[in-house]
């Protein structure tokens, strides 16, 4: 995998009570990622620009809500979502300073 | 908590406080246990914010809010205990402000200084004594039938001192400018109402007469656009008047509010006019006396705060005052130019109420209301000013503390060594007149 689709397979962490229990009970970290990206992507990605080493990938395709508005029917886009097991000593910071 | 002080001045105080850890710790926790019960977060549900998310949203402020509170407790302990009275606010710095660690913060502030002395014993006070004579009295007739002059009509040619109406059109470059025309304008002769080389144009003239005169406006004319120009007034002179002063006779006495009508009536109550005027003037000026003789010789420090406090009061009072005069009230002020003023009454301020407190000066309840009575006697509704300031405590506190400034100096006098100053009345009253001090606008 080439440096340019590294930087593009890791879309934006999630951060939401289950990321977090995820991340207290199971050492997992939650992405959303392409929708094309494979489990070995999103590994090299993780341990390439986090500098740590992942055990395990599970992903899951989610699928968007439908939304109405008004009498207009709409439908938010799909996405795939990566949770990412780290090894014991390794973790991300995602919510910045402190803690 | 601990505290250790410094004086960095005579009036400065430093205190540096500790307080431990455990207790600034106990403030953070509290406010983050507070903020993830209630907070709304993106991705949680209300009040389910987990502690961890929390503290890394939230745990900056947490820690601020909580030195804040921990700094204005502690602040206000420290005081206590070391028994400091400070002047205004304190200026708070922290020095170490981290979790975990011992909240460590430096408050500096100013102290009332140590009056030296408080009182005027054996200072040389000058009391300027002076009688209402006759002559002065015919002086303030004379005014009072100057006030009434009437005009009358003469075919004379003007003179110093007449009153000529007047049709001008003023030009300048030979256009006519805005404010330069007027008809049947009354114009006194040698008063100073009009640029004086249009008053000495119309000197010499008759009804009817028409003139012309070239001027040139005074570089400090208050009108810019006009100020050093040249102009060009076309005068018709309409009438001219000779001033006719009134007679003293009982119409004229009856006018001006006294009843009886007579010579002997008016004069008395010219006389006692004149002797008000003359013991307001006198008090007024005793109580600068008093004051200076208060801050001479009387070195201390003056706390930096409170002039502060008293320039700004200062200034408020000037823009107010431009403002009612129409003026742009919302300009740069020059604080400087009120520093020695503030200064001067900071402290007298200060040697004044040490005064009352050494001698237990109280406004007595019948003190406060024969000079609520005095005040209020010059409206037209008495009793209403009294209630008004009686309905409220920080109106009735204001004229409590002119009764107690009175009894001060009252009491500063007694002490004081009195000199009785003779001085003819004309010149007590008209001090510019005689080269005086104007000691009495600057007080007031």
């Amino acid at each position: 995998m080439n440096a340019e689709r590294m930087h593009q397979v890791l879309l934006r962490p999630v951060v939401s009570e289950k990321s977090t229990n995820a991340a207290e009970a199971n050492r997992q970290v939650v992405f959303e990622v392409l929708e094309n990206a494979t489990k070995a992507e999103v590994r090299e990605a993780v341990e390439k620009l986090f500098d740590v080493s992942v055990t395990a990938v599970q992903v899951l395709n989610v699928r968007g809500k439908i939304k109405r508005f008004g009498k207009t029917p709409g439908k938010r886009n799909n996405w795939k979502k990566a949770y990412v097991r780290l090894a014991a000593g390794d973790d991300i910071d995602f919510l910045g300073s402190g803690a | 908590m601990e505290v250790s002080i410094e004086s960095p001045g005579e009036i400065v105080r430093r205190m540096t406080i500790k307080v431990p850890a455990t207790e600034l710790e106990k403030g953070v926790d509290a406010r983050i246990v507070r903020f993830s019960r209630t907070a709304k977060i993106p991705g949680f549900r209300p009040g389910k914010v987990p502690r961890k998310v929390a503290e890394a949203q939230f745990g900056i402020q947490a820690l601020h809010e909580a030195a804040q509170e921990l700094i204005d407790i502690s602040y206000r302990d420290a005081l206590q205990e070391q028994a400091i009275v400070p002047v205004g606010m304190p200026s708070i710095e922290p020095k170490n402000l981290t979790r975990g660690e011992t909240l460590e913060y430096t408050a500096t502030i100013e102290v009332f200084p140590d009056i030296p002395r408080h009182d005027i014993k054996g200072k040389r006070v000058e009391r300027p004594v002076c009688t209402v004579e006759d002559s002065d009295i015919d002086q303030t007739v004379e005014t009072l039938r100057k006030r009434q002059t009437t005009w009358e009509s003469t075919a004379d040619v003007a003179n110093e001192g007449d009153r000529v109406s007047v049709d001008f059109k003023g030009t300048v470059d030979g256009e006519p400018f805005e404010g330069g025309q007027a008809e049947n304008y009354p114009a006194v002769i040698g008063s100073g109402g009009l640029l004086p080389e249009f008053e000495s144009a119309l000197a010499g003239t008759k009804a009817d007469e028409q003139v012309t005169v070239a001027l040139t406006f005074p570089e400090d004319y208050p009108s810019a656009e006009l100020a050093g120009k040249a102009a060009e007034f076309a005068i018709t002179v309409r009438d001219v008047g000779r001033p006719v002063l009134p007679e003293v006779d009982e119409d004229f006495i009856k006018a001006l509010g006294i009843s009886e009508g007579t010579s002997e009536a008016f004069r008395a109550e010219v006389r006692s006019n004149l002797e008000r005027e003359r013991d307001e003037r006198v008090r007024s000026l005793l109580r600068q006396a008093v004051f200076d003789a208060l801050l001479d010789g009387n070195d201390f420090p003056v706390p930096e705060t409170l002039i502060e406090e008293e320039i700004e009061r200062a200034i408020k009072a000037t823009r107010a005052q431009l403002q009612q005069q129409g003026l742009p009230g919302d300009g740069d002020i020059d604080r400087t130019r009120y520093r020695d003023e503030a200064k001067r009454r900071v402290a007298l301020g200060l040697v004044m109420n040490e005064f009352v407190k050494v001698r237990e000066l109280q406004p007595r309840d019948d003190e406060v209301k024969a000079h609520l009575e005095k005040l209020a006697s010059s409206y037209d509704d008495p009793q209403q000013v009294i209630s008004w300031h009686y309905a409220e405590r920080s109106r009735l506190g204001q004229i409590e503390a002119l009764v107690v400034e009175e009894k001060a100096i009252q009491c500063l006098l007694e002490e004081a060594e009195v000199v009785d100053n003779e001085i003819r009345f004309s010149e007590f009253m008209n001090p510019a007149a005689t080269g005086d001090t104007d000691a009495v606008s600057a007080t007031e």
